[in-house]
């Protein structure tokens, strides 16, 4: 259970609550989001509503045991909904290539590194969402259980999906770094 | 809370070799399971894993995170005024009298107003009349539950865990038969003033009750007008959580199809020839039998005047590119298909599985018996003729497999008796043993609440369903 009835918070201390989890968190929410596949202007907006929705939760006398684990599953909940709603938005590997370098940069190691780069954002881009996602919250630093908890899937999924991503990434490595 | 680990931290070796999985699963077993206790060792392993530092590096320059974000504040503030605009203190200074009377009154009022004007009142009464609605079969059949992100089947009724569960229990709401109206009714009556809709249609009523504070904030349960049976509910929690609990529909065998007629409505082929009903239901059926699916995959085949609904759940882009083909050339045939993940570790092994496998089957080898009765098939070319028995041939084979599968489960636990006897019977009588066998499965292994079923029970039947699968098989067999 994640939410019991409380109220022992004044709202001032609820909303500096609030404020400092957001800032402590907003970016790692905001890089999730955009894992799931939301462009970066629907992402940020995401991640504020779930910091806001978690504020409501707090005001109206709930507590939130794992408030982090919370506002990512209500954020991930709330990306699900609007992906469902609209037609896929610009992927975390689309955002990825408008800020690629552009091409003719010179020199050859420049090459040899956006090819690398390239490689790599293409095996990105054949992960799927879910793979993704545990990508990117276990760089976080999230536990699998917290990414269980988040993407709602057993511990032992989110160490598949992380086994299948790693697997796929590896693929864009030249033979030299393979082990 | 969670505890560290005790195992001592693994080598460097062992984490280099279960990196790149060259540990047998015995030997990655207990390291993997300190892994997921020790950060100290996750960080070890992912330090040695370059993938997670080049997505590292790469994310931090090619997505980079926002540079400056809104401030909250001001929208929490704003989201404060917006809520105290709503609540409207009523304070008065009228006479107590003026209060009670306009209280009086407005008892006779709902007195006097007729059944059904007003949503409580009529919600109230909808879900008496479905607790009183017979519910047989409810035992056996399945529910198909989905959230945000994922879906899974499980029995109608049952103790058993499944990934949801838990939020339900911490929202008071009997999970163990989420689609009767008495769940909904407890927990209905539990909530501090809900607003009450009712939204009545021809063939369903709607009754969507949303709570003022708890975790489970609307529920929303469809009932079937017909016979008050409920037909699906869907839930909303505080934190955006959202569940759908549906009767899962017609397994392989169940098609919701009118009753046979001989005389039926014809299309015209795109050869000039009319293909009756029959014949086109024959050739859909012959297309979903080729899809070799596993036993029990939900498929629902339904008509639609003189057309063909097929509804085909999670099948794998070749199978839906396959069937699309085969459904392609049979005139007036639309083909749905939607998502439906079985979890299939949880259930694919058990006996309760086996049994619905049994079940599906059964009433496949039935619907075929009714669908296609000699009267049918004496209008069938001798082609079509020919499929239809390999496909009765087919299932019948399958049932006595399944039925083997399962009598190697419970004899791992029990002793079951030879079935040497010959009995005398039919697909009907099959599907009736398969039921009652599946219900005692169901409610032995999976714990139904308030059962008084018995092993011994389970046993007898079960060596009856064998020796009518046994004697119906080899009537299939011996069939032309």
């Amino acid at each position: 259970m994640t939410v019991i009835a409380t109220n022992v918070e004044s709202r001032d201390e609820i909303q500096l609550r609030v404020a400092d989890l957001y800032e402590a968190n907003r970016d790692g929410v905001y890089r999730a989001l955009l894992a799931t596949g939301l462009d970066s202007g629907k992402a940020q907006e995401m991640t504020q509503e779930a910091f806001l929705r978690f504020y409501v939760v707090l005001r109206d006398g709930g507590v939130v045991e794992h408030a982090r684990a919370w506002v990512y599953r209500v954020a991930h909940n709330l990306a699900v909904d609007s992906m469902a709603r609209h037609a896929r938005e610009t992927g975390i590997s689309d955002a990825i290539a408008d800020t690629l370098p552009s091409k003719g940069e010179g020199a050859e190691k420049d090459v040899i590194e956006k090819e690398r780069r390239e490689r790599f954002q293409a095996a990105l881009a054949r992960l799927s969402t879910q793979q993704r996602i545990c990508l990117e919250l276990r760089v976080q630093g999230l536990r699998y259980h917290e990414i269980a908890d988040v993407l709602q899937i057993r511990s032992s999924t989110v160490g598949e999906f992380l086994r299948r991503a790693i697997r796929q990434l590896r693929k864009s490595y030249p033979c030299e770094r393979k082990p | 809370m969670r505890t560290e680990a005790v195992m001592e931290h693994p080598t460097t070796e062992n984490l280099a070799a279960l990196l790149y999985e060259r540990l047998t699963a015995d030997q990655a077993e207990p390291i993997l399971k300190h892994l997921d206790e020790c950060a100290e060792c996750e960080g070890r392993l992912e330090q040695m894993e370059p993938a997670f530092g080049d997505y590292r590096q790469f994310r931090e320059t090619a997505a980079p995170v926002p540079v400056a974000w809104p401030d909250l504040a001001p929208r929490m503030r704003r989201l404060d005024s917006e809520r105290r605009a709503q609540v409207i203190p009523i304070r008065s200074n009228r006479p107590a009298w003026i209060g009670m009377t306009a209280a009086a009154a407005l008892v006779v009022v709902l007195l006097l107003w007729p059944a059904g004007k007003g949503s409580e009142a009529r919600a109230e009464v909808l879900l008496a009349q479905a607790r009183k609605a017979p519910r047989a079969g409810t035992a056996h059949k399945r529910l198909q539950v989905r959230t945000a992100t994922r879906s899974f089947v499980r029995p109608a009724i049952t103790k058993g865990d499944d990934p949801v569960r838990a939020e339900f229990e911490a929202a008071h709401y009997d999970w163990n038969d989420p689609l009767s109206a008495s769940a909904y009714s407890d927990w209905k009556d539990r909530l501090n003033k809900p607003s009450v809709k009712v939204t009545e249609e021809k063939q369903r009523a709607v009754i969507d009750t949303v709570a003022t504070q708890g975790l489970l904030i609307e529920g929303v349960l469809t009932i079937a007008s017909a016979d008050m049976s409920v037909m699906s509910a869907k839930f909303r929690f505080a934190d955006e959580e959202w569940v759908e609990v549906t009767a899962v529909p017609d397994l392989i065998g169940e098609a919701s199809l009118p009753a046979p007629a001989i005389v039926r409505p014809a299309v015209q082929a795109d050869n000039g020839h009319e293909i009756p009903l029959p014949v086109r239901e024959l050739r859909v059926w012959s297309a979903i039998d080729g899809l070799n699916l596993a036993s029990g995959t939900p498929i629902s085949v339904e008509a639609d005047g003189s057309r063909i609904v097929v509804t085909a759940y999670s099948l794998n882009p070749a199978q839906d590119e396959e069937l699309r083909a085969s459904l392609a050339r049979i005139p007036n045939v639309r083909l749905r298909t939607e998502s439906l993940t079985q979890d299939v570790n949880d259930t694919r092994e058990s006996a309760i599985t086996m049994s619905e496998a049994i079940l599906a089957g059964a009433h496949f080898l039935k619907k075929l018996d009714e669908r296609f009765s000699d009267e049918v098939v004496s209008s069938f070319d001798v082609a079509d003729r020919s499929d239809l028995a390999t496909m009765r041939k087919k299932h019948a084979a399958q049932l006595k497999r399944d039925v083997e599968a399962l009598r190697f489960e419970l004899a791992k636990t029990h002793s079951i008796p030879g079935s040497a006897a010959n009995v005398s019977a039919s697909s009907e009588a099959l599907v009736a043993s398969a039921e009652v066998v599946d219900r005692l499965v169901t409610s032995l292994y999976a714990g139904t609440a308030g059962s008084v079923a018995g092993w011994p029970q389970l046993i007898e039947e079960f060596s009856r369903l064998e020796r009518i699968s046994q004697t119906y098989v080899r009537s299939v067999e011996s069939s032309q």
